[in-house]
């Protein structure tokens, strides 16, 4: 039965009503900022407004001539492909451990997740002291144990590395409680009938945990990878984008180039830049863990 | 092939592999708790014991100077309090303006809401970094550079909260609404009555997600907050950094070390609710 029009009219109204808070701020604070940066994108303009001048494509023409944009961008791609292999098998591995149910597994979990609940900044200064190269804790163990020390903020690619520890210590207990949670989705039968079938422990994880697993695993990468390509906080505290610029990623550049150097229209062109890299890494995570269902 | 099954065997086999499993985890969790009693170790010591040729992990003299000089030479205690009113102030009018909208798309529909829902969804692909140069002109336009809103109102703009809160108020069944209706609710009845009180673990855990997001916020804070009275905790802590560099890493943990109490002490309380609403936000229910 289709309803009164008088009370369909009300319906849009209340919608609209209980919407407008939201849309507001949505109109005001994201929609226009996003077409405001792609005009930005082709303009040479400065941070006081009192420059405002189209110069079409050249912001783009520019950066892919720019060998630092090229740096930064390498950096951060770099920084992804490193921390991925290495934090989210160690979540999954400590997720499939975790799982198997000790007496324990609530105090551990809450220990390897313990490192999310402190500040970027906090973290970023505790392991600055843990790297410091005369009295850090890590060259101190290492020389106890008669390892070579290491300056380990300042060599180019050893600094990104340093960052990267840093990163799956603060951050791999939260994908492991992703993980955990979507373990404990996962049907008891169908181990039961794995067991029945005479399937080993390793069998039982590529045969039903990975597959059943996916939802939560999907969630995990695609986050994951967003984040990486959108660090900026913990190495910028840390090392400042040095070595020699070796640890600068996108999102300083672009934060350099708008807030330092004044070029808000390149910025914008960088920050487009960024966001069609991320989006085309999105997309190919869901096409890849889409395909093998 | 022919196998021969020992049970006994088997169950001894499995009680090796667990027991070897229990103790690496151990050693690992022990690992990951270092970091952290080293900041709470080197907050405590005085000068002399932090720059040692060797390292005790007790102070052999313990010392609360390094919290002295951290209020005594920062704000750090205005920081805090600035972290508190920002994040605050998000949850609070994030939740009603998310929850509001999230009632209108799971609720009262109607030709174009969908698409509207859509469109308002597409745009958390779109990086903060992209919004960023052009708020931050709006910003000193409208004067608001440097204040309490002009830190929050953007990020009451992100869409995810909607699309969280939606898919759970969805689940409330129509039956129910349309009978409050027929007993004379309004809609606004409909979400206060009905909505609000049904989804409460699912508003719990949004709240909870942006109380992380909000609290560890950093590059909207560093460019909007430029005076130090203004700063939140994150920005004030980088901060220090700057200013007192390498020479006294007991300052920094201290300051690290009060930045984090008030947190720790949260998390040991509602460990399980913090936990059930990662999982929930992952878009795990249950």
């Amino acid at each position: 039965m289709a309803k009164p029009a008088a009370s369909k009219n009300k319906n849009v109204y209340f919608s609209l009503l209980f919407l407008s808070p939201f849309l507001i701020l949505f109109l005001l604070f994201k929609l226009y900022p996003m077409i405001a940066g792609f005009v930005l994108s082709f303009t040479k303009s400065n941070i006081f407004g009192t420059e405002f001048k189209f110069v079409e494509f050249s912001n783009y023409f520019k950066l892919f001539q720019d060998t630092t944009f090229w740096k930064a961008m390498r950096n951060t791609v770099l920084y992804t492909l490193l921390t991925t292999p290495l934090m989210i098998p160690l979540a999954l591995f400590l997720a499939v451990a975790l799982n198997r149910g000790f007496r324990f597994l609530k105090a551990l979990r809450s220990v390897f997740f313990l490192p999310k609940i402190l500040s970027v900044s906090v973290i970023s200064l505790i392991w600055l002291w843990i790297y410091q190269p005369d009295w850090g804790l890590l060259n101190y163990y290492l020389k106890m144990f008669h390892l070579p020390i290491q300056n380990w903020l300042q060599k180019p690619f050893m600094a990104l590395f340093s960052i990267v520890i840093m990163d799956i210590w603060w951050t791999a207990g939260y994908q492991l409680i992703i993980l955990l949670a979507g373990l404990g989705q996962i049907p008891k039968e169908l181990y039961e009938v794995a067991d029945i079938e005479g399937a080993n422990a390793w069998q039982k994880f590529i045969y039903v945990t990975l597959p059943c697993l996916k939802p939560s695993l999907l969630f995990v990468f695609v986050t994951h990878i967003i984040g990486c390509l959108q660090i900026f906080g913990m190495i910028y505290i840390v090392t400042g984008g040095g070595p020699y610029g070796s640890t600068r990623v996108m999102v300083q550049y672009i934060y350099e180039n708008a807030f330092i150097y004044n070029k808000m229209g390149y910025a914008s062109a960088l920050a487009y830049i960024l966001m069609v890299v991320i989006l085309v890494f999105t997309l190919i995570q869901f096409k890849f863990l889409r395909e093998k269902e | 092939m022919k196998r021969q099954i020992n049970p006994g065997n088997m169950r001894l086999k499995e009680k090796t592999v667990k027991s070897a499993l229990l103790v690496f985890l151990l050693i690992l969790a022990f690992i990951w708790i270092l970091p952290i009693a080293w900041m709470v170790s080197t907050a405590l010591k005085p000068e002399n014991e932090i720059f040692t040729e060797e390292i005790h992990w007790m102070p052999r003299e313990y010392t609360v100077e390094n919290f002295i000089q951290t209020f005594r030479k920062t704000k750090i205690l205005i920081w805090f309090l600035n972290s508190v009113i920002v994040t605050g102030t998000e949850i609070f009018f994030g939740l009603l303006t998310w929850s509001l909208a999230a009632f209108a798309f799971a609720k009262i529909k109607h030709r174009g809401s969908h698409l509207l829902f859509i469109i308002i969804l597409s745009t958390m692909m779109i990086p903060e970094q992209v919004t960023i140069i052009p708020l931050y002109l709006l910003m000193s336009k409208l004067s608001w550079v440097n204040t309490y809103h002009g830190v929050v109102l953007p990020s009451l703009a992100n869409a995810f909260g909607i699309f969280l809160l939606k898919q759970f108020f969805e689940s409330v069944p129509n039956d129910l609404v349309d009978s409050a209706k027929i007993d004379g609710c309004g809609w606004f009845g409909v979400y206060r009555l009905i909505i609000l009180p049904v989804s409460k673990p699912a508003i719990a855990a949004l709240g909870i997600f942006t109380l992380f997001r909000s609290w560890n916020n950093f590059l909207w804070p560093i460019i909007m907050l430029q005076t130090s009275e203004m700063m939140t905790l994150p920005i004030g802590l980088k901060n220090i950094q700057s200013t007192y560099a390498t020479e006294s890493y007991g300052v920094l943990m201290a300051a690290s070390l009060i930045a984090s109490i008030p947190v720790l002490i949260f998390y040991f309380f509602f460990q399980r609710q913090i936990i059930r609403g990662i999982s929930l936000t992952s878009g795990i229910k249950g």
